[in-house]
């Protein structure tokens, strides 16, 4: 028995190892990837959001097609194509889907890379991240949710507008696609032969990507150049641009950035940090309207406020006397019925939280490191683009709808935040413990204000997915209960705002021509 | 004479080896089962029954490279009740069991806490040679083992976590070496493989943005040395250990661990058995330790303190001496 015992259980022991050895490679969810079919020819009269409309940039007049020049840059692609690497060919093969989405995506992931806290210094204070140091400590940005909410606004807002400056001028040149143009030129990835050529789209969304993520994660600058030039040499190599439509493309993206930052450098989000006395004036307000404890900081040592004046930035679909009349009514009195209900029903979650309640606050809980719930309603958008096929001016006008309803959702939601100042479940009884208590006061509820937003706009743009939309929104608004963070009125009231500034965005998308 | 509560040794290092890396760490438990890894075999038919508890407690850990403290945890403390079982099936051949029951709490700071039946493991371990010349007796043992997650514990909220959620196997060589029954040294070394976990979140920083449920668990590759005395009515040894993951990221400035991270540590520790007089099968055993150097683990003292009783099913296998 001995004897056969001990290869039984050698046996036994390699195969439960080797099964475990194999069971290594993390599968991840591939990213929304497809060609649409869809042209949008008349994508160069919609209504851009920065630009007055998209005559505002121009452009020079396209070579022929029998010029000289044009069949000396044909010429270029034909030697490129002839030398063609195997990293080449990656390269197109990694950008012949939605150069939209792909940049959408990257933003992602460098607002996850800075959404770190700084850390504070031996004397128990902590230095704001600058522009002007990006590397610190602590590094610039710090991608914090409505840092970010923001971040994706601009960016997407200079998407779409310079690609409806790029439309607006493809369809005036009419100038083919060199693949189209040449029979010299091999068109190694899916095309659309009716689409023009100059301007190259690609080249304005690398070139837009760019600068505006330089701008906005000043430190990975060159990771972000190399980015785009491969995204623009991917598209002479795969035979859908030549060098001038390249340069017309990022003609329009330059033209266009310039005027995006200049509404960027000037929407108040450099006094949205503020100073001790102003934070001390916050809760002195909030008292006198009848706030009996106003919010502190529980992290030690006590952290400023996150941006507490950045309910003051500029708005983009609505104005400041609207945000104002959307800002919810004032929240229970601490300890009055209504308050203690709520308390008492969040100390349950916290006290013997379900598998699934734990679940839900963890999949929606987009905290540090992570690219904050605004992110993670791009990647829901994304999904949903991709499911409908949408051209990437399409896209690019999707993008720009949600994250300014996001942004403004985040304006909205820390207007309320400050206005109120109060405070965290946590404050109010020390014993509730939570998966990550945010450092900012309570009501309203930043994940449920960004939520309703975007259901509203995803539900407009994707009407067949809109009870989806409304379900997800609802759980990540509960689950910030379930997380022991929120009170269920702070919820409530964020989905309801969210909700009616996400209906603005969806008005400006009614009335912008694309339709 | 062979000591014939050897079996009890390895169940209680494991233990102790267990919870202290556990808690130690800011949790791999089961990052370096060190059970069955000693040299003090169990004899055929004897039952070992242990119950054990012991305590991890650490206020600075390693982000990273650098060690630091975080006032929004404050100290935090692990702390473990281990019933464990021991069967030798004969004498060059032992199986293992134990099922820890872990509860990871601190002083300060907002976070959930985290407690619960952690990992059901099981170990066999076999004699493969066994030299004797004058006063010095030589044993090599091959140790394997698994383990799996006993209950639906999170693995991805540490350091509160009570364990990283992967099912593991491991494989062991250890080396015995004995003089004259007393003075004895071992050294052993080892590799668990662990397999990726599913987390709740759909997407999370890993050296790169990911968007899956799935996140990997570094493999370990550990081992540890021991000097000590054995006598018919106590052992104790003075220990060093190790352990290195194999691959992982560390965690970032100012971030949360995540069970990808690369979990290394340096341990040293005192080990005592104490046969209770007038209950032969009854001794007291203690085990403390501290963590030395680390990357990505907490800087941790462990104690552990139990009972372990023997008894036997069969008659003893004396075909030994």
């Amino acid at each position: 028995m001995k004897s056969k015992a001990l290869p039984l259980s050698i046996c036994l022991v390699m195969m439960i190892f080797c099964v475990v050895c194999c069971d290594k490679e993390v599968q991840e969810r591939a990213l929304p990837s497809f060609e649409s079919t869809a042209i949008d020819a008349s994508g160069g009269t919609w209504r851009p959001i920065i630009l007055g409309s998209a005559t505002d940039i121009s452009v020079a007049p396209a070579s022929t097609t029998g010029s000289a020049d044009y069949l000396l840059e044909i010429g270029q692609i034909v030697q490129m194509q002839q030398s063609i690497s195997n990293v080449d060919r990656a390269l197109i093969d990694q950008w012949k889907g939605n150069g939209v989405l792909r940049w959408n995506e990257k933003i992602r992931a460098l607002v996850a890379r800075y959404n770190l806290a700084p850390e504070p210094t031996a004397d128990g204070t902590y230095p704001a991240p600058s522009a002007a140091n990006p590397a610190g400590p602590p590094a610039f940005p710090f991608a914090n949710p409505v840092y970010a909410g923001r971040a994706y606004a601009y960016f997407s807002v200079a998407m779409y507008d310079a690609l409806i400056a790029c439309w607006y001028h493809k369809f005036k040149n009419n100038r083919p696609q060199p693949a189209v143009a040449s029979n010299l030129v091999q068109a190694l990835e899916t095309y659309q032969i009716d689409m023009p050529g100059y301007p190259s789209a690609d080249a304005v969304m690398a070139q837009v990507g760019y600068r505006m993520l330089k701008t906005l994660f000043p430190v990975d600058s060159a990771e972000i150049l190399n980015m785009a030039n491969g995204h623009k040499r991917a598209k002479l190599l795969s035979g859908m641009a030549s060098p001038s439509d390249i340069a017309a493309g990022e003609a329009i993206a330059n033209a266009v950035v310039d005027k995006v930052m200049a509404r960027f450098r000037t929407d108040g989000m450099g006094q949205s940090l503020g100073s001790p006395a102003q934070w001390a004036q916050l809760a002195a307000s909030a008292k006198a309207r009848g706030i009996s404890t106003t919010w502190k900081s529980m992290e030690i040592p006590a952290r400023p406020p996150m941006l507490p004046f950045f309910g003051n930035v500029k708005l983009w679909n609505i104005n400041t006397a609207q945000r104002d009349s959307l800002r919810p009514p004032p929240p229970p009195a601490i300890g009055s019925e209504q308050f203690n209900k709520d308390m008492e029903e969040l100390r349950g979650y916290t006290s013997h939280p379900t598998d699934e309640q734990w679940r839900i606050a963890t999949f929606w809980s987009d905290g540090l490191g992570s690219f904050t719930p605004p992110g993670h309603w791009n990647e829901i958008a994304g999904e949903s683009i991709a499911r409908h096929q949408l051209s990437e001016i399409k896209t690019a006008r999707a993008m720009a709808l949600l994250n300014m309803a996001l942004c403004d959702a985040g304006i909205c939601c820390w207007d309320a935040k400050s206005f109120y100042y109060y405070p965290r479940p946590t404050q109010m009884d020390e014993r509730i413990k939570t998966i990550g208590l945010p450092n900012f006061p309570s009501y309203t509820s930043g994940h449920s204000t960004f939520s309703g937003a975007a259901a509203a706009v995803l539900g407009y743009l994707f009407p067949d997915e809109g009870q989806r939309f409304i379900d997800m929104a609802q759980e990540a608004s509960m689950s910030r209960i379930y997380g022991g963070i929120h009170y269920r009125f702070d919820c409530e009231a964020g989905l309801k705002c969210g909700n009616a500034i996400g209906s603005f965005s969806v008005r400006w998308g009614q009335t912008d021509g694309s339709n | 004479m062979i000591p014939a509560r050897g079996g009890l040794y390895n169940i209680l290092m494991r233990i102790h080896l267990s919870g202290h890396t556990t808690l130690l760490l800011l949790l791999a438990m089961g990052a370096r089962a060190q059970m069955p890894a000693d040299g003090f075999p169990m004899q055929k038919g004897e039952i070992c029954v242990v119950a054990a508890a012991g305590q991890s407690r650490w206020t600075d850990y390693w982000e990273g490279k650098r060690l630091r403290d975080n006032p929004n945890i404050g100290r935090f403390t692990s702390t473990q009740i281990s019933p464990m079982l021991g069967w030798g099936i004969s004498q060059r051949l032992n199986v293992f069991a134990a099922l820890p029951y872990i509860s990871n709490t601190s002083n300060a700071g907002t976070m959930a806490h985290k407690k619960g039946w952690q990992d059901f493991s099981m170990d066999v371990k076999y004699r493969f040679l066994q030299l004797q010349r004058k006063g010095m007796r030589y044993s090599a043992f091959a140790n394997a083992g698994f383990s799996v997650p006993a209950s639906s514990y999170v693995p991805d909220f540490l350091p509160y976590s009570i364990g990283l959620g992967a099912k593991t196997a491991h494989l062991r060589l250890i080396n015995h070496l004995q003089w004259r029954n007393r003075l004895f040294t071992t050294i052993q070394t080892g590799y668990t493989a662990k397999s990726k976990i599913t987390v709740d979140r759909s997407s999370y920083y890993n050296d790169g943005w990911h968007y899956s449920h799935e996140m990997p668990v570094p493999d370990v590759w550990d081992g540890a040395v021991h000097a000590g005395y054995d006598h018919p009515h106590f052992r104790a040894d003075a220990h060093f250990t190790w352990s290195q993951s194999t691959s992982g990221s560390d965690i970032r400035r100012y971030d949360m661990p995540y069970p990808f991270n690369r979990m290394n540590m340096t341990t040293a520790g005192v080990y005592a058995l104490w046969r209770l007089p007038g209950f032969r099968d009854l001794a007291v055993i203690g085990n403390a330790e501290q963590t030395l150097s680390g990357r990505n683990v907490g800087k941790a003292f462990a104690w552990m303190g139990g009972l372990q009783y023997v008894f036997t099913l069969a008659k003893k296998d004396t075909d030994e001496k």
